[in-house]
């Protein structure tokens, strides 16, 4: 399995858009760790390289200097396989797999990841694959890209990224609220529409969900009104306490500069 | 100097950038220390940013500046190899605990815009706890020209700086920042929200943030007990400077009654004294580290406002569904 950040997407996205007249596709390194089974991609760079109908030339040098420059920033970064920006793999992709199955440590096998800028089918689709060995043992053998699961993944700091990188302005935080209430407003009434859908008999009743919906109300913290509002209180006292004083520290600062200033 | 740009467009890849370097690579605890290197293009009036890369920091100080020069230099030149910008535009940093406007921030920006190829530099400052709370807080700043001037001079006398009329708020400007994304990252993050990869985040309608407040204050007391020290400092040189006054003008009726004593009595007066031997001048402390303190407390004020602020908006909410 794989898991990707979305900052690769975007490298990918971004340095293909950068590439030479005469390239058709850019390949790159792909960096990151490895955890049980699953390899994570964090972070990726490109690698120049000459791709004509009869051969391929890749500057490994380059891709080498770059894995170590990084390794000086972060120590736990290692090469996990490489990247294309196009769809479609041609035979020169086994040599480049076959080359960073060196590159990489010992018992990973390199992910190809590709991504399709061509936007063929109106989508970029994201795909990783392995290469397997195929082919009659001790006469002809070759190696197929197998196709692996992969998604991607985000920290928490992306995902508020991403959102902003949404917008298409920059809009003030009571809009967010607005629109997280509004979101979470519709998936309540969709929850109690499908709820009572079942009471009635007319869909049928699926347990986990229905598990999840006795966690759900079970999550919500019982209190007493009263402790409710004392606890709702304190905690707005503090809040103006600490604008107060956030004022409090400016006024001398405002003074301060209006005398020197004139 | 050439026109000064006047806004500053980043890319949504330098921000993604910047995030993972930030909250570190292994789990998501922001890191402490770390900066970057900005690499971009000049647009007219507007500074592009289009890719970054992080800068190793070691411990030790006084390698730092050289192992980072050759750092970023070198991998300048790698990625021209990759038709990545290789201008170097400026840098950024990310301020968890030390505040962003100190001596030495300043010191290197003030290299960097004197520099003449790099006069444009910006320094980008990132909060990751602002992040972590919902709001992206990235902004661009850039030391205004007055500060140059007075930088360039070197000394930060009282007369200097009113001189060129130079306050804590008018050292560091703000330069107007937009985010941008290009066709082909817009169809991505299309195709990511779509398939439901990515969710929206949940951190808009928490009304957490306690500790981040509680790390704000905390900045914001030890700022105020370093700038009244300051202002301490500053009135005991005034009072001794008065002190000396006196005494000197005293010294000088002294010497007069006696000359004119002396004169009477028909003796040569006593030769003229150099004052400056006796007297000797004092050393006006530098007013730098008073400028950027308050600055700093006026951007931990703001800070500590804003989010103060959304949080009771949200308590506001909460006691209507009760």
């Amino acid at each position: 399995k794989v898991l990707v950040h979305p900052l690769v997407a975007f490298a990918i996205a971004e340095s293909h858009q950068r590439r030479n007249e005469d390239q058709k596709r850019v390949i790159g390194t792909l960096t990151g760790n490895v955890v049980d089974d699953v390899v994570i991609v964090k972070d990726c760079f490109v690698v120049p390289h000459n791709e004509t109908h009869d051969e391929v030339a890749v500057d490994m040098e380059f891709g080498r200097n770059m894995v170590e420059m990084r390794r000086r920033v972060n120590a736990s970064e290692c090469v996990v396989g490489w990247f294309s920006s196009s769809a479609h793999i041609s035979e020169h992709s086994a040599l480049i797999q076959d080359y960073y199955a060196r590159e990489t440590p010992t018992g990973v096998q390199p992910i190809h990841l590709s991504v399709d800028t061509g936007l063929d089918n109106d989508r970029p689709n994201m795909e990783a694959h392995v290469s397997l060995p195929m082919g009659t043992p001790g006469k002809v053998t070759g190696a197929m890209f197998c196709r692996v699961p992969c998604s991607v993944t985000c920290q928490n700091a992306e995902r508020v990224a991403l959102h902003h990188l949404q917008q298409p302005r920059q809009s003030g935080d009571v809009q967010h609220m607005e629109a997280a209430c509004t979101k979470m407003h519709d998936q309540l009434t969709s929850i109690i529409r499908y709820v009572e859908g079942v009471l009635e008999g007319q869909e049928k009743g699926d347990e986990t969900v229905g598990r999840f919906l006795l966690d759900l109300v079970n999550s919500v913290p019982r209190m007493e009104p009263h402790a409710m509002h004392t606890m709702l209180n304190g905690t707005t006292q503090d809040l103006l306490m600490m604008v107060y004083l956030a004022t409090l520290v400016e006024t001398p600062l405002i003074l301060l500069h209006s005398v020197s200033s004139r | 100097m050439a026109s000064a740009t006047t806004s500053c467009r980043v890319d949504g890849l330098v921000l993604l950038r910047i995030l993972r370097h930030c909250h570190g690579y292994t789990n998501e605890a922001p890191l402490d220390i770390c900066s970057g290197v900005l690499q971009g293009m000049i647009n007219g009036s507007v500074l592009e940013v289009t890719d970054c890369f992080a800068t190793p920091m070691e411990a030790s100080e006084e390698e730092d500046n050289d192992e980072i020069a050759e750092y970023s230099e070198q991998m300048l030149r790698l990625v021209r190899e990759v038709n990545s910008d290789h201008v170097q535009v400026g840098w950024y940093i990310s301020s968890l605990e030390r505040s962003p406007f100190s001596r030495v921030i300043m010191e290197t920006q003030y290299q960097y815009q004197r520099s003449l190829s790099h006069e444009h530099s910006i320094l980008l400052i990132y909060n990751p706890m602002e992040t972590m709370q919902g709001r992206l807080s990235l902004e661009a700043y850039r030391l205004s020209s007055k500060a140059m001037e007075v930088m360039n001079e070197g000394t930060f006398t009282e007369k200097s700086l009113q001189e060129h009329k130079l306050s804590w708020s008018s050292m560091f400007e703000q330069v107007p920042l937009d985010l941008h994304r290009s066709t082909l990252a817009n169809t991505l993050l299309l195709e990511l929200s779509s398939t439901g990869a990515v969710e929206p985040p949940h951190e808009f309608l928490t009304v957490g943030g306690s500790s981040q407040l509680e790390t704000c204050m905390r900045l914001m007391m030890d700022t105020v007990d370093d700038a009244s020290q300051d202002i301490n400092r500053y009135s005991q040189f005034l009072k001794q400077q008065q002190r000396q006054q006196q005494q000197i003008s005293q010294h000088k009726m002294r010497r007069q009654q006696e000359n004119t004593a002396r004169q009477q009595r028909g003796e040569a007066p006593l030769p003229e004294e150099d004052l400056d031997k006796l007297f000797k001048p004092m050393q006006a402390p530098p007013r730098l580290d008073g400028l950027l303190v308050s600055q700093q407390l006026s951007s931990y004020g703001k800070q500590l406002r804003e989010v103060a602020g959304s949080n009771l908006s949200k308590l506001l909410v909460l006691k209507s569904m009760q």
